[in-house]
């Protein structure tokens, strides 16, 4: 029990003293799940309102692994992330591996999978009738994308928040393709492994009371965001 | 009036099974016309492929006697319109619902609140304009969605049973508003029904849909008089339809035997002809006491009356003469005849008054 109020004390220590190292973290972290986030959103929603539009032979197919996807374990990512930008890899000549980019490739390949698979399943509960009646008012497939968007707010809203757990909550991949470099490629998961194997419990638990902070803090943005919406009328 | 819209050949079939198949149908321009048929008879179908919403299999549709096919669906598309049976309205407000169609369309600003506060008023709903729609009662909702779909000044209306999950009261209502905007505009329209009342008070022609095929059109007087088959008999009113088989032919007339009874009827059959013999409620009287010399009707029936049903401005009268017959009184002829059940009556319809329809 001591451990975890020293911890809280530590944790709101680091936070008040504006301590430089801590801030880098938290900064970096933020700034690479929200990016990864963003732009898996932008993928998997705009995926997600073609497959579900379209019948196309290979759709179950896609679908299954859209949904396998869904489950990718972060090391896999890492590690499908770490041969393409390793040196002889095919993207090796960008020189990205163990950088903030590299973390962030490895994130939305997590991420899209989740974001598309959770939107594919809210557009096409989107009655198809309703599209008829859009279609039949002149709606050409844009305005359909963003009215279906606005209609299906509450389960995309879902998606993201999902997608967003997922990347901010992650160690093996950053940890892989990052190299937890200190001050450059150091993420809170990572930094949280780093003391919490070097015996600092202390240090590993208030990095983790952030990381719960700061995940709380967006889903209860989200959330609201979310729970602004209200049912249609049929 | 020019044709606004036809199809030729047209075929629609879904998991190869043959929805609709029809060889010729022509809209003409400010026209209303009923589309009627049974559950899976192809009405929705019908109307969706004609809208532009659903791909024929095989056919063509001419609008103002141009190919769609040849135009970019969504050119064609901003010429119509449609409303569904679901009000099917954006969680938003009631201005934003109406204004989308003017919106997808690009109209300027102005010109969208204009036509806007011009519908709401139309409907009846200016107050309605900055509530949200899931707040809205049923009839409230339709208006909107009807208001939606005429704001944008179709060419051609699509109505798919529109009116279905309204009362009687708001639905005369909603029709007579809706009505001046289409006389107005001379908008054409066209409409699936399986409401008789929708038909009859909306449409200048109706078409019969079996199948997916047309087995009846033409205008809706003709097709109250001359019903194809049973179920557009019953459709249009026909609440007596009696089997029967011809026993013997003369000229011009028929007698018809239905189980041991004869009903004479008018029209050339050929004896042996399995026949539908149809006979409108309203065309059979009820007697205390006659005989067939006192009665121009060839068709003279003894019977026990086993239901009345009072249906407010008359009385529903059903007699058992061997065959149920169904006749619609007034409540003064209730009174006069002091009519009850299990009374023993005569009933009575002329050979002209039978409408027949040779079984298949």
């Amino acid at each position: 029990m001591d451990i975890i109020i020293e911890s809280f004390k530590s944790a709101l220590k680091l936070l008040i003293s504006f301590d430089k190292d801590t801030y880098d973290i938290i900064f970096l972290s933020l700034r690479i799940s929200i990016l990864s986030s963003l732009i898996s959103s932008i993928i998997g929603i705009f995926l997600a309102f073609v497959i579900s539009l379209k019948n196309f032979p290979a759709k179950k197919f896609i679908l299954t692994f859209i949904n396998t996807g869904m489950a990718m374990p972060p090391v896999i990512a890492g590690l499908l992330i770490t041969i393409l930008l390793w040196r002889n890899g095919i993207l090796g000549s960008f020189n990205l591996l163990y950088t903030p980019s590299a973390i962030i490739i490895a994130q939305t390949l997590l991420a899209t999978p989740i974001i598309l698979g959770i939107s594919v399943s809210a557009f096409q509960h989107f009655p198809d009738k309703f599209i008829l009646q859009l279609l039949g008012l002149g709606a050409n497939k844009f305005h359909l994308f963003l009215i279906m968007l606005k209609e299906c707010k509450l389960s995309i809203l879902s998606a993201i928040m999902a997608g967003f757990g997922a990347v901010i909550s992650e160690v093996g991949a950053s940890l892989m393709v990052g190299g937890n470099i200190k001050g450059y490629t150091r993420v809170l998961t990572t930094a949280t492994v780093t003391e919490s194997s070097k015996g600092n419990f202390d240090l590993a638990i208030a990095y983790g009371i952030i990381l719960m902070f700061i995940t709380f803090t967006i889903n209860f943005i989200l959330t609201k965001i979310q729970q602004s919406s209200t049912k249609r009328y049929e | 009036m020019s044709n606004i819209l036809s199809v030729k050949n047209l075929s629609v079939k879904k998991s190869n099974k043959e929805i609709i198949n029809i060889e010729d149908f022509t809209i003409t321009e400010g026209s209303i016309t009923s589309i009627i048929g049974e559950n899976g008879a192809g009405k929705t179908t019908f109307i969706l492929t004609m809208a532009g919403l659903l791909k024929p299999s095989t056919g063509t549709i001419f609008f103002k006697n141009k190919m769609i096919k040849d135009m970019p669906l969504s050119e064609y598309r901003k010429n119509i319109s449609i409303v569904f049976q679901e009000n099917l309205l954006i969680n938003d407000t009631v201005y934003n619902n109406i204004a989308m169609g003017l919106k997808f369309r690009k109209f300027h600003i102005s010109s969208i609140e204009k036509k806007v506060d011009d519908i709401l008023h139309r409907f009846k709903i200016s107050h309605l304009k900055y509530q949200k729609a899931n707040t809205l009662s049923g009839g409230e909702a339709k208006r909107v969605s009807i208001a939606r779909a005429l704001v944008i000044e179709p060419q051609i209306l699509f109505l798919d049973e529109p009116f279905s999950s309204l009362d009687t009261l708001s639905k005369e209502d909603i029709i007579t508003d809706m009505i001046k905007v289409l006389k107005e505009n001379k908008i054409t329209v066209v409409m699936s029904t399986h409401d008789k009342y929708e038909a009859f008070r909306l449409s200048d022609s109706i078409i019969v849909l079996e199948k997916g095929k047309i087995i009846q059109k033409g205008l809706k007087e003709e097709i109250i008089k001359h019903p194809a088959n049973s179920f557009v008999a019953s459709f249009v009113g026909v609440e007596n339809i009696i089997e029967g088989i011809i026993i013997e032919k003369k000229s011009g007339s028929f007698i018809a035997q239905v189980k041991n009874k004869y009903i004479e009827g008018i029209g050339d059959f050929e004896v042996g002809n399995k026949v539908l013999l149809c006979i409108r409620p309203e065309n059979i009287f009820i007697s205390r006491y006659l005989s067939e010399s006192d009665t121009s009707a060839r068709n003279i029936f003894r019977g026990k009356i086993i239901e009345i049903l009072d249906y407010g401005h008359f009385y529903r009268v059903t007699i058992d003469c061997g065959f149920n017959l169904i006749s619609y009184i007034t409540k003064t002829s209730l009174i006069k005849l002091s009519l009850k059940l299990n009374d023993i009556v005569f009933v009575g319809f002329k050979a002209m008054s039978v409408h027949t329809i040779t079984m298949v």
